[in-house]
């Protein structure tokens, strides 16, 4: 399913901020996903969770190189749409 | 320049601090921390383009500066090798196995070599090197100046255990925020650490129960409890490591978090050493989950959360192997570690299937539900603390195993624990329902929003208060127990204590290597090298298995500085001692420890001869001789053997038998090693105890020592109970006699336990607690445990004045 980079970035604070506890507000798309405070287990439900909403499987740990939402959300977009 | 003279200031202090408390003194950490301070005034100024190099250039000064050249060369040659290959421009796959073969090689020159510069490159790169090579496959090459502050970092060079900081982290974070509140950070963190290492201290000297001290659930539950905490000293370590990092532009994340109040046991693995946590998570964990996810996402998280276990034992083996050179890898550690993994896993899935659902509702909490979670939610702090303690004590004590079956055999637990532990989860789950109905009723202020304001208060008030009870002159203003427990924390002693003997475990390993010998030492204010022992065996000889070993006769030389002579007739004693009595003489036989033998005085100052000057200058006509049987690293069963086979000899009309804080464990451990290793044990109350023990010869020695452990009253009763028959045969008048030593609080064995022993026993008992007349105890005293010529004579002195207040302790000759 093709999504835009700005509808990803929302489905992913959204998740973020229920993840951790944290306001939407407090989420800093040009921060490291995981200066949010998520931890191994978050990680993978965020992962899955995503995986699932977009229909796309990722083959290595993208956050280790794509490190904030913002880089995240703009590679998925590209990605769901090719 | 507000903030940065508030840092300096804040800086200075903690220097004091650390002057104080002699923080780490084996380390050289007040130097360090000199250096990284002067460092900060210098850094803090310069354009940013000079400050890493300046970082990089402190940091290489720091290793010859502390290691003296010809370590620092080995240091900085096999550490520069190992950075040429992370910057070799081949492709990742040669990179990663030209360092494998460097590291067998360097492997296999560890296995050859006991090099003092091993201990400093393990810390520096056994994991480092992982991280950075890690980093290598993921991004383009790092650039050389970042790779050196990595690698060789500041303060690295003092500690043997050392954060696995991540090295992207460490680039990533360079300088991300105000500077100023970086520094600042550090400074709470560097204090945070200092506060860690004291109360490390405090849990060691004065909480930890020693061994035989735990034969009933309380005591069982407090040394769980304490063994863990000993945990402090790895996280006051790398609060101050990374502390002085930030001090440098690197605004690291936090090393631990609140790691007592974990709510799960992957909570605790989240919040205890969070580095290592990241690079098992980023290197193991999630590698391994992807490899794994074609069999499904629950098979791949349980592998995982397996895998990384695994790995987590090897690589604690590893670590072990760079340090100490020794490779842990048995089946005990493996069988925990899996077992640990398994626990953790278990608790892994169920937790991503509880999250996944959670992450879906977005339903709000009321008041009662937020008490009932709280409640629940400090249950489970408990549980866990309970469970990681549990855990800690397999992993750190050897015998933990064989110590607990023993108390659950003799009956230690009872239904009465139950119910204290039962009332105590009760107790905590109260709190916990308070809590969160006043979290719930938001009529407090958000503790975080105060959290800024409360840091930048605490950290100088804390350095302030630490100043003031670390000054030897608040001595004055406090009562004698308070003195005496700040001067024992005031010590920085390496030497093993009665407590830490079995607690010796995995980071104390680690983290009690020495330092390589350092061109620092001699620094003026550096506690001056002691001249080369003698030691005991020196003029000591082996006898036999019970006595162990006697000194030798006629030997003279130079012990802890004084002159020791040891007459014909083996004791430390005045060369005319004859062992027949001479007609008219009266006889006072002093058995005891190397305090009695009078270690750290001269021949003429040990309390024994200054005794006997004073009952004959006090009593004229009368002859009295003061015998001194003294003997180094003796217990009761020692001078139970040698009170039948010497001291009766002498046909003594009363014994002076001088007790310490050691008295109550000494004699069970002795007994111990005696049931190993002597067939035959000819004293029934001591074979009965072997026998209520299941003692059995074949049994290894650290399963007889935990069995023994709870019978250290029994048979202390039954050694005494057999001197005091014997004296009583020979018409010998027994006598106990309490000679703490100052200082050694951390043996904890009251007085009124031992001597209720000897008084039941039919000894007149005589208590010189305060022998050391307000004095401080180093004032006193040669060394950790023996009086010096001061300490002596106040023995002396005190011992006459109650040999007069209680004349019932003379013998009939003597008065």
């Amino acid at each position: 399913m093709s999504r835009s980079a700005q509808e990803i970035q929302d489905w992913m604070i959204d998740r973020l901020s229920r993840l951790t506890g944290s306001p939407r507000a407090e989420i800093d798309p040009a921060r490291p996903i995981q200066n949010c405070g998520l931890d191994s287990v978050a990680q993978v439900v965020f992962i899955t969770e995503l995986e699932s909403w977009l229909g796309y499987r990722f083959q290595g740990h993208a956050m280790n190189t794509l490190t904030t939402v913002e880089m995240l959300a703009a590679f998925l977009a590209k990605e769901t749409q090719e | 320049m507000l903030p940065f003279l508030a840092i300096a200031v804040q800086l200075a202090l903690a220097l004091v601090v650390v002057h104080l408390f002699r923080i780490e003194q084996d380390r050289f950490f007040l130097e360090m921390l000199a250096l990284g301070s002067a460092g900060f005034l210098i850094h803090a100024w310069l354009p940013t383009r000079f400050r890493l190099c300046f970082f990089c250039a402190l940091s290489l000064s720091s290793i010859v500066l502390f290691l003296g050249l010809i370590t620092a060369a080995y240091v900085l040659g096999i550490g520069a090798g190992l950075i040429a290959l992370g910057q070799l421009r081949v492709r990742l796959l040669f990179q990663v196995l030209l360092t494998v073969v460097a590291g067998v090689l360097l492997f296999i020159w560890r296995v050859e070599s006991s090099g003092a510069f091993w201990v400093v490159v393990g810390s520096m790169f056994m994991f480092r090197i992982i991280v950075f090579l890690y980093e290598c496959g993921q991004s383009e090459r790092p650039p050389l100046l970042s790779t050196i502050a990595y690698f060789f970092c500041l303060p690295s060079v003092c500690f043997t255990l050392l954060p696995v900081i991540d090295f992207k982290t460490f680039r990533d974070k360079y300088y991300d925020d105000d500077a100023f509140e970086i520094y600042e950070t550090g400074v709470v963190w560097i204090v945070r650490g200092l506060t860690h290492l004291l109360a490390y201290r405090f849990v060691k000297y004065f909480l930890l129960p020693a061994p035989h001290e735990i034969v009933d659930f309380p005591h069982f539950l407090l040394f769980l409890a304490t063994n863990y905490a000993l945990y402090l000293r790895v996280s006051g370590w790398f609060h101050i490591v990374t502390g002085i990092l930030h001090l440098y532009g690197f605004n690291l994340p936090r090393t631990h978090d609140n790691y007592f109040l974990a709510s799960s046991v992957s909570d605790i693995w989240r919040r205890i050493n969070i580095y290592w946590k990241d690079f098992m998570t980023n290197v193991f964990f999630f590698p391994a989950f992807y490899f794994l996810r074609r069999y499904g996402t629950r098979t791949a998280l349980v592998g995982a959360g397996l895998f990384v276990f695994v790995a987590t034992w090897l690589l604690h083996a590893y670590q072990v192997f760079w340090i100490r050179a020794t490779l842990p890898l048995g089946w005990r550690d493996a069988a925990m570690w899996l077992a640990a993994g398994i626990v953790v896993t278990i608790t892994l899935f169920f937790e991503f299937q509880r999250r996944s659902a959670a992450a879906n509702d977005s339903s709000s909490q009321t008041i009662a539900g937020a008490a009932i979670g709280m409640a629940v939610h400090f249950l489970k702090i408990a549980g866990t603390f309970l469970l990681v303690s549990l855990f800690w004590a397999r992993w750190t004590l050897p015998n933990f195993a064989a110590r607990v079956w023993v108390l659950a055999d003799s009956g230690a637990f009872g239904v009465s624990d139950v119910l204290l532990l039962v009332g105590g989860l009760a107790a905590i789950a109260a709190v916990g329902g308070i809590v969160g109905v006043i979290a719930a009723s938001a009529r407090v202020p958000k503790l975080h929003a105060l959290l800024p304001g409360v840091r930048r208060g605490a950290t100088p008030v804390t350095l302030l208060t630490l100043i003031v009870v670390g000054l030897p002159q608040i001595n004055e203003f406090i009562g004698p127990t308070a003195s005496d427990v700040l001067a024992t924390m005031r010590l920085e002693t390496t030497e093993p204590v009665e407590a830490l003997v079995t607690v010796q475990g995995y980071y104390d390993q680690i983290a009690d290597v020495a330092m390589p010998s350092s061109p620092l030492a001699v620094l003026p204010w550096r506690p001056q090298p002691a001249p080369p022992l003698v030691k005991y065996a020196a003029f000591s000889r082996p006898v036999d298995e019970w006595l162990e070993r006697e000194l030798i006769p006629g030997w003279s030389g130079t012990v802890a500085d004084k002159p020791f002579s040891v007459n014909d007739i083996g004791m430390r004693d005045r060369p005319d001692r004859q062992q027949t009595k001479p007609p008219g003489v009266c006889r006072i036989a002093a058995v005891g420890s190397s305090v009695v033998m009078g270690w750290g005085a001269a021949d003429d100052e040990t309390f024994c001869r200054l005794l006997e000057a004073r009952l004959n200058q006090e009593r004229p006509g009368k002859r009295i001789e003061v015998l001194n049987f003294g003997t180094g690293a003796s217990v009761a069963i020692h001078r139970r053997v040698l009170l039948e086979r010497k001291v009766l000899e002498f046909e003594p009309d009363a014994l002076f038998y001088i007790a310490h804080q050691d008295e109550l464990p000494g004699p069970a451990r002795r007994l111990a090693v005696l049931a190993s290793k002597v067939g035959d044990v000819p004293y029934p109350y001591l074979r009965d105890v072997l026998r209520q023990a299941n003692v059995t010869r074949e049994m290894p020695l650290v399963e007889t020592e935990a069995r023994l452990a709870p019978f250290a009253p029994a048979i202390l009763r039954g050694l005494y109970a057999d001197i005091v028959a014997d004296c009583r045969k020979k018409n010998v008048l027994p006598v106990w006699i309490w000679v703490p030593v100052p200082g050694v609080t951390n043996v904890k064995v009251k007085m009124s336990e031992v001597a209720d022993l000897a008084e039941e026993a039919g000894f007149v008992v005589i208590d010189l607690s305060k022998w050391d007349d307000g004095y401080a105890p180093n004032d006193v005293k040669v060394d950790m445990h023996h009086p010096n010529t001061l300490g002596h004579r106040l023995i002396a002195e005190r011992l006459y004045a109650e040999l007069l207040a209680q004349p019932k302790a003379m013998p009939a000759c003597a008065r």
